[in-house]
């Protein structure tokens, strides 16, 4: 019966993150759309983050560790009839002239390893962030995270296309201003 | 003259491979034909599955977690076809990456309460075959050789899919010994 109950709560609870995070959806995103790409920005707040993971039985060590970073979320679909390539390492972030430097797989691992962290849980993690390098057919969509260190004041992404099924054609750039860290309490 | 014949045969290959995916549905893509990673796993009643029993039938072998948005949009037309394909000469394996029993339990549970997928509990197995994102879906032939890739979530109870995962099904032209 215990178990029952207990699936019942947790049921509830993914209900009402559902929910949560349709809430955040529909009312925190910057949109960018042009004939080749579809581009989707969607900020989190560290709360909103850390029950994500908390929903997925992360740890309260590694709900620290995540909840002290800021996620840019991006839904990129490929609106040409080329491939367009997501190579993140090609994306710059910036304020104010100043390089913020992603926090890739390689620094994640290392926070990781500190706190032992099983390795369920860092699949998961990595399953949520975008792709380090993938060519997009055409009208394919991807989603996921990019991680950087928390930041106070607003910022910009430049994003870099590669474009041609080798990369061999132009590089298509997007310019999105003024991108936050969301906080809790400037909800 | 052999230079000639050489880009004459690689344009034909190249028609024809562009007719073959103009004949499939919409995100469904030919693969290079590499072999499939074998992996065993447990059901989430428990049960032992090892993919190198599936060899001698077409294989739909697709990766999806509960946190993945277009997962939940796509796992009810797998349910459907779940029922369609069963017993058949194309089996479908459903992979979860990577969670816990009481977060597939309570997914399915609301979604698609007659799957029983298959639980990758620690994502090695999901990582060795490298989906391009989650969800996936790999078409694995008789000899065990990777065909297609879906892109995405697809609706595959709708008619032009569920024709694709028929002709799969009546394909004969493999022989393969078990």
């Amino acid at each position: 019966m215990k178990k029952y109950l207990r699936r019942a709560f947790i049921c509830c609870l993914s209900l009402f993150a559902t929910a949560l995070q349709a809430d955040v959806q529909t009312q925190e995103k910057m949109i960018y759309t042009d004939d080749d790409v579809y581009l989707r920005f969607i900020q989190l707040t560290p709360q909103q983050i850390g029950s994500f993971y908390e929903g997925r039985e992360f740890t309260k060590a590694a709900v620290d560790k995540l909840t002290a970073s800021c996620y840019v979320t991006v839904i990129i679909k490929n609106r040409s009839n080329d491939f367009l390539w997501v190579d993140i390492a090609k994306w710059e972030f910036s304020q104010n002239g100043r390089k913020i430097i992603q926090q890739d797989r390689a620094y994640w691992n290392k926070q990781w390893d500190e706190i032992n962290l099983k390795q369920a849980h860092r699949s998961t993690f990595n399953w949520t962030l975008m792709p380090a390098e993938r060519n997009l057919y055409p009208q394919e969509d991807v989603g996921g995270r990019i991680p950087i260190p928390m930041q106070s004041k607003p910022f910009t992404v430049v994003l870099n296309f590669p474009t041609g099924e080798n990369k061999q054609g132009k590089i298509k750039t997007v310019k999105m201003q003024n991108v936050i860290c969301k906080l809790d309490d400037s909800k | 003259m052999k230079i000639l014949s050489g880009v004459l045969i690689s344009l034909l290959i190249l028609m024809n491979q562009a007719l073959a995916n103009s004949n499939l549905p919409k995100g469904i893509i030919i693969q290079d034909g590499r072999t499939a990673a074998s992996f065993k796993l447990q059901d989430i009643d428990g049960e032992a599955y090892d993919f190198a029993e599936s060899k001698g039938k077409w294989v739909f072998v697709h990766f999806w977690a509960t946190w993945c948005g277009p997962c939940r949009k796509e796992i009810p037309t797998i349910q459907d076809i779940v029922k369609k394909f069963e017993n058949s000469n194309l089996e479908i394996v459903i992979i979860n990456t990577a969670e816990s029993e009481d977060a597939v339990f309570n997914f399915l549970g609301l979604l698609a309460p007659d799957i029983n997928p298959l639980m990758d509990t620690d994502g090695l197995v999901t990582e060795k075959w490298q989906p391009r994102g989650l969800p996936a879906t790999y078409f694995v032939d008789p000899a065990g050789k990777i065909r297609y890739l879906a892109l995405g979530g697809r609706p595959w109870n709708k008619d032009v899919y569920l024709e694709f995962l028929n002709s799969l099904k009546n394909d004969k032209s493999y022989k393969v010994k078990k």
